[in-house]
C-alpha cells in the first residue's frame, strides 16, 4: 500500500504542474487542461476527427508491431542460436552486425518508404477487398519494426548461447547428452533469461519505432498518425491523450514479456 | 577380476599460457579393479584432473591407451560420468530434475526414471528437497544432489575431481561417510581426485600419489587402515604423516627444479 502512495506521488506532481500551466497558458490549442485530456481518454471508443477511434489506431499499431517484430524474433532467435554455437560463423557475422547495429532504425524509414512506397500486406497477397487490416500494415513499416526488432533479439541470443557455461556443456555429455538433447536440454535453457531480455528491449524499440514510421507522409492510420493528424488540426487534447495510449500500450506489452520471461528466468536471480 | 579400467603408459603434453610445453603426465600405468576406491593424491598441477578428464573422454591422450571394460576409450562413453567440484548442476531443473538427467537421456520413460532418481535421492539424504532448486541449497546439499544423479546415471566407473573440495570441513567429514556408505550399498568403483591426504586416507582403498612435471606415479600405497576409519587411531595419523612426508619431497624437489630452469 504504502510503495503504491509512494509511486504515485510524481505522476501527481506532473499533473500539477500540468494543470496549473494549461490554466496559466489559457488556450487549449497549446496546453490542454488536464480534465480535456481525461474526457478523450474516457471515450476510447468514440470516432476522433473522422478517422476512427483511439482502439482503432491503436489496433493498427499494435498489429503493425506485433507481425514486425515476430517476424524478427522468429530469424532473430534461430539465427542468434545458430551463431553463437560456432565462432567461426561468429567472425564472419560480427563485423557486418557491429556495423549496422548502431544505425538507428528510424533512419531507414525515408529509406523504406521510397522502396516498399505504400505497399500493404493485403497487396502482396492480393487479398485486398476481404481484409481492412492487412491492407494497413504497409512493409515499409514493417521494414523498420523488423530491423529495430531483430538486433537485440539476435545479439542478446548470441550472447546467451556463448554464456553457456562450458562446465554445464561437459556435465551434460557426461550424463549422455547427444548433439540435440545437448542443446534442447542444456543450451536452450542456459541461454533463455538472455534470449527474453532480448525479446523485451527489442519490443521496446519496435514500440518506439512504429510511432515514428506512422508518422511518416503516406501512414493512414495507427497511433503515430493520430499524433500527427491531431497537431495538424491543434487538436492538443488528442495528442496527449495519444501520448497517454502509447504509454500504457507499451507499459502493457513489457509487463506481458515480463511475465512469461520471469517463468523461465526465475532461477537466474541468484546464480553464480 | 577383470579391471574396470586400465590406463597403459599414458602421456599428455600441452603449452600453457606462457607457451612453455608442460608434461601433464608422462607414461602413467594404472588399474582399478571392480568395486575399488583409488584415490589420486598429488600436489597441485600434477595432472591429476588431466588424467581423470582422460578417463572421462573429455580429453585424449598423446600416448598410451586407456581401457574401460577391455574397450579403447575414444570418446564420452556411457558407462562412465564424473562429478565436478562444484556448480555443475543444472540451476533451471529441481533435484528431482537434476538427478533424473541421465535416464532422461537415455531415453527412459518419466515414471522409470523419477522412480530412480527418488531411489538415489533416498540414499543421498534428499528426498525432501526433490522439488527444490539447486540456489535454494547449501552447498553440501548440491554436491550430495551431483552424486545422487551421477550415481543415477548407473556407470561402470564413478569420476569424482575434488567433489568436497569447495565444503566446509565439518560437511566435508560428513560427506565423505555418506560416500563410503553409499559405496557399501552399491559396490561402485570409484576413481577419486584430491589434494588432502587426510580425504585419500578416509577413502580410499589405494592411494596414488602423482608428483608434478613431469606427471609421474611416485607411489602406489594400500591403504592398511581398518574400516570403518578413525581419524584419531595410530594407523590412520601414521600413515598420514607418512604421505605428507612424500608430498613434502614431491614439492621440494619440484621447486629446486624450477629454481634450476629459471637460472
Amino acid at each position: 500500500m504504502r510503495k503504491v502512495a509512494m509511486g504515485l506521488i510524481l505522476p501527481a506532481v506532473a499533473l500539477i504542474i500540468w494543470e496549473l500551466s494549461a490554466i496559466n497558458a489559457d488556450n487549449a490549442a497549446l496546453v490542454p487542461r488536464v480534465g480535456a485530456v481525461i474526457g478523450q481518454l474516457i471515450h476510447p471508443f468514440s470516432d476522433l476527427m473522422g478517422t476512427g477511434s483511439f482502439i482503432r489506431h491503436i489496433s493498427f499499431s499494435a498489429v503493425r508491431v506485433i507481425v514486425g517484430f515476430f517476424l524478427a524474433a522468429l530469424l532473430g532467435i534461430p539465427l542468434g542460436l545458430w551463431v553463437g554455437r560456432f565462432s567461426r560463423i561468429r567472425q564472419m557475422v560480427n563485423p557486418f552486425v557491429e556495423m549496422l547495429r548502431p544505425l538507428c532504425p528510424i533512419a531507414w524509414i525515408p529509406f523504406a518508404l521510397a522502396v516498399f512506397k505504400t505497399t500493404t500486406v493485403a497487396d502482396i497477397f492480393g487479398f485486398h477487398y476481404t481484409s481492412s487490416i492487412f491492407g494497413h500494415i504497409q512493409l515499409g513499416m514493417l521494414f523498420v519494426i523488423f530491423y529495430g526488432g531483430f538486433f537485440p533479439v539476435f545479439l542478446n541470443t548470441v550472447h546467451g548461447v556463448q554464456s553457456v557455461k562450458n562446465m554445464h556443456i561437459e556435465q551434460a555429455m557426461l550424463l549422455g547428452a547427444g548433439r540435440k538433447k545437448l542443446f534442447r536440454h542444456v543450451i536452450l535453457p542456459s541461454a533463455m533469461p538472455s534470449i527474453l531480455t532480448g525479446l523485451r528491449v527489442g519490443l521496446g524499440i519496435a514500440w518506439m519505432v512504429i510511432i515514428a514510421a506512422e508518422m511518416m507522409p503516406g501512414s493512414d492510420a495507427g497511433i503515430g498518425y493520430l499524433i500527427m493528424y491531431s497537431y495538424e488540426l491543434a487538436e492538443m487534447d488528442v495528442l496527449l491523450a495519444s501520448m497517454v495510449w502509447i504509454g500504457v500500450v507499451g507499459m502493457a506489452l513489457g509487463a506481458g514479456l515480463k511475465m512469461v520471461s520471469d517463468k523461465y528466468t526465475f532461477w537466474q536471480a541468484r546464480e553464480r | 577380476m577383470k579391471s574396470v579400467v586400465q590406463i597403459q603408459n599414458v602421456s599428455r603434453t600441452y603449452w600453457n599460457t606462457r607457451g612453455e610445453k608442460v608434461d601433464a603426465l608422462s607414461g602413467i600405468s594404472l588399474d582399478v579393479s571392480p568395486g575399488e576406491l583409488v584415490c589420486l593424491l598429488g600436489p597441485t598441477g600434477c595432472g591429476k584432473t588431466t588424467l581423470l578428464r582422460l578417463v572421462a573422454g573429455l580429453e585424449v591422450p598423446d600416448q598410451g591407451s586407456i581401457l574401460l571394460n577391455q574397450e579403447p576409450v575414444t570418446g564420452i562413453r556411457p558407462d562412465v560420468t564424473l562429478v565436478f567440484q562444484q556448480y555443475s548442476l543444472f540451476p533451471w531443473r529441481t533435484v528431482l530434475e537434476n538427478v533424473a538427467f541421465g535416464q532422461e537421456m537415455k531415453g527412459t520413460s518419466r515414471a522409470e526414471r523419477e522412480t530412480s532418481a527418488r531411489h538415489y535421492l533416498a540414499l543421498t539424504g534428499l528426498s525432501t528437497f526433490e522439488k527444490a532448486y539447486p540456489h535454494e541449497l547449501s552447498g553440501g546439499m548440491q554436491q550430495r544432489t551431483a552424486l545422487a544423479r551421477a550415481l543415477a546415471y548407473e556407470p561402470r566407473l564413478l569420476l569424482m575431481d575434488e567433489p568436497f573440495g569447495a565444503l566446509d570441513d565439518r560437511t566435508r567429514h560428513r560427506l565423505q561417510s555418506e560416500l563410503l556408505e553409499i559405496r557399501q550399498r552399491t559396490r561402485q568403483t570409484i576413481l577419486f581426485v584430491t589434494h588432502s591426504i587426510d580425504e585419500a586416507v578416509f577413502l580410499a582403498d589405494r592411494i596414488v600419489i602423482l608428483r608434478d612435471r613431469p606427471g609421474l606415479i611416485e607411489e602406489t600405497i594400500s591403504v592398511p587402515v581398518p574400516r570403518p576409519r578413525d581419524r584419531q587411531s595410530k594407523d590412520f595419523t601414521n600413515l598420514h604423516l607418512e604421505i605428507r612426508a612424500i608430498l613434502e619431497r614431491i614439492i621440494e624437489q619440484s621447486e629446486i627444479k624450477r629454481t634450476l630452469t629459471n637460472e
